[in-house]
């Protein structure tokens, strides 16, 4: 047994420090003594925020300019794009507004969303999306452990099924297997995936055409009636992380998975809008996602829809997903 | 003080880069831990930064960290109204995408408060246990239990931090210890988190098995 005040400093040792990087980043920042207006919140903001400290007891109104507040944070995970300490406006301001979707008006709802709720807007950003593709499908997943630790693994699949891996060690190699992008357990080439329908319910019967049908049960013998459905949810889920989906497909996935009862809110979190999903209830740690609203992707994940199949559950330690079309295979 | 200046037209601020630099390597690295705690480490490398910078733009916090009694409740407690601010613009992005949803024609609604959502949200990085109890306290009294367990401010350091009494911090400091101590579950010990080293990646498929692998032990996993 342990008292609360050992309990919170054993989770905050879990927490870890900066990257080196970050530190020094900062530091410049900092020291340069940067033009304010350009680095820190606008002087409204600052002299509300530094009155309080230090003199008596004084309500604080936090100044926040309306529609900035619309997905901060969303795009710090995963876009694969840094932006520069030194030139960002430091609260993220910018950046929020230019990902802010663009129907932002209309009467007072709710603070809270439900899963659902986010499902839905993120499948709306998501089909406005202009669709790109390109000679590869570039995959990059990063996993951190609680302590900070991590490690990354990035994939290349071009059109014609081969793929080519490189893990933390810097070394590509072209992987042996062809054909071994999944849907569910239905193996799919990306020619399949780019020509799903578009429409929810649609989407989902084609998903579950292809695990019946699909050739990957070889040797798996006949799939019991809750294993399809399970395979269908998790191909539902897939299309929304590593697979190369249209973004219309990517929309429709999110539409469908937002039917499912078993998914609801975490409400907004680091990296986007947080959603918990129970694959197997009863069996497993509920499934914690983050869906970044400017895209309709899965950014932050506690569990992962590998891009050649299975469920995989991270315990003590979740990834970040990236994904991009690209022309550039790197040697 | 020979350094002061009280018209700084924004730009510079009385400390010289020296003594800016010795502030900022002197206490960094704890107030972006713990921003980490209580926003998430993505944002907390925005914050760490706003909030160094909004010290060295302010000629009257630039004077106070110069002491070192005065750094660290200056420092957290700048650090501290920034995550107040923080899950008040995540609760605006919220009720900003349940207004889009609500344009598309989607009736569906969860009923929260601001203050409640935030209060949900805060200090997930200490665990979803911890968060949750220290959700259930009053944000006041929130911010003075972390500033006292988590920057180690003394209750009187608290109280200058967060314009407060000091006989009202301890008031409070007490009553959140308190109503912590009775969440406590049975075998909390977040020293010991059921996890290995390195996540293996992406290569557990295996159509026979279902389709799910398991890759960590689960014992005493807290959902």
């Amino acid at each position: 047994m342990i008292d609360e005040l050992t309990w919170l400093r054993a989770a905050f040792e879990t927490v870890p420090d900066p990257a080196p990087d970050v530190v020094a980043q900062a530091r410049r920042t900092v020291v340069a003594g940067l033009p304010h207006e350009h680095a820190a919140p606008s002087s409204n903001e600052q002299e509300e925020l530094a009155r309080g400290v230090g003199r008596g007891p004084r309500r604080l109104s936090y100044l926040t300019s309306g529609l900035a507040a619309v997905a901060v944070a969303v795009v710090a995970i995963g876009v694969g794009v840094r932006w520069d300490a030194g030139t960002r406006p430091a609260s993220g301001d910018d950046r929020s507004t230019a990902s802010a979707p663009a129907t932002l008006s209309g009467r007072q709802t709710p603070a809270t969303l439900s899963g659902r709720q986010i499902l839905l807007a993120a499948a709306t950003v998501a089909e406005k999306a202009p669709a790109r593709t390109g000679t590869y499908w570039h995959v990059k997943v990063v996993s951190t452990t609680r302590n900070g630790d991590s490690g990354w693994n990035e994939r290349w699949v071009a059109w014609d099924g081969r793929m080519w891996a490189r893990e933390s060690d810097g070394k590509i190699t072209q992987m042996q297997l062809p054909n071994v992008l999944a849907l569910g357990v239905a193996h799919v080439t990306i020619g399949q995936l780019q020509a799903l329908p578009t429409q929810p319910a649609a989407l989902k019967a084609r998903v579950a055409d292809l695990v019946s049908n699909g050739d990957a049960q070889a040797g798996a013998g006949k799939l019991t009636v809750a294993v399809r459905e399970h395979a269908v949810f998790e191909g539902l889920v897939s299309l929304v992380s590593q697979l190369p989906a249209s973004p219309k497909v990517r929309a429709a996935a999110l539409r469908a998975i937002a039917a499912y009862p078993n998914v609801t809110s975490l409400g907004a979190v680091d990296g986007g809008q947080g959603l918990r999903l129970s694959f197997w209830p009863g069996q497993d740690p509920p499934a914690s996602l983050v869906i970044d609203p400017a895209t309709g992707q899965l950014r932050r994940t506690n569990v992962l829809v590998g891009l050649e199949g299975g469920l995989l559950v991270g315990v003590g330690y979740t990834w970040a997903v990236t994904t991009a079309w690209t022309d550039v295979l790197p040697r | 003080m020979a350094d002061f200046q009280p018209h700084l037209g924004g730009r510079r601020s009385s400390l010289s880069t020296d003594r800016v630099g010795g502030v900022f390597d002197a206490h960094y690295v704890k107030v972006y831990r713990y921003l980490a705690s209580r926003v998430g480490v993505t944002s907390a490398e925005d914050l760490a930064q706003d909030t160094f910078l909004i010290v060295v733009a302010n000629p009257r916090l630039c004077l106070a960290v110069q002491e070192p009694e005065q750094a660290r409740p200056v420092l957290f407690g700048v650090a501290t109204r920034l995550v107040a601010q923080y899950w008040r613009r995540q609760a605006r992005q919220a009720r900003a995408m349940a207004r889009a949803v609500a344009a598309d024609g989607s009736p569906d609604g969860d009923v929260g408060g601001e203050s409640e959502s935030a209060a949900r949200l805060d200090a997930q990085a200490l665990g979803p246990a911890l968060a949750e109890a220290l959700g259930r306290l009053p944000g006041r009294d929130r911010d003075v239990l972390l500033l006292s367990a988590l920057a180690d401010l003394t209750p009187a350091e608290v109280a200058t931090a967060l314009g407060m009494h000091p006989v009202t911090t301890r008031v409070r400091l007490h009553r959140a210890r308190a109503r912590l101590r009775a969440q406590l579950p049975p075998q909390a010990d977040p020293r010991h988190p059921p996890e290995d080293g390195s996540p293996p990646l992406g290569q557990a498929w295996s159509p026979a098995s279902s389709t799910h692998q398991q890759i960590a032990p689960t014992t005493g996993g807290k959902p």
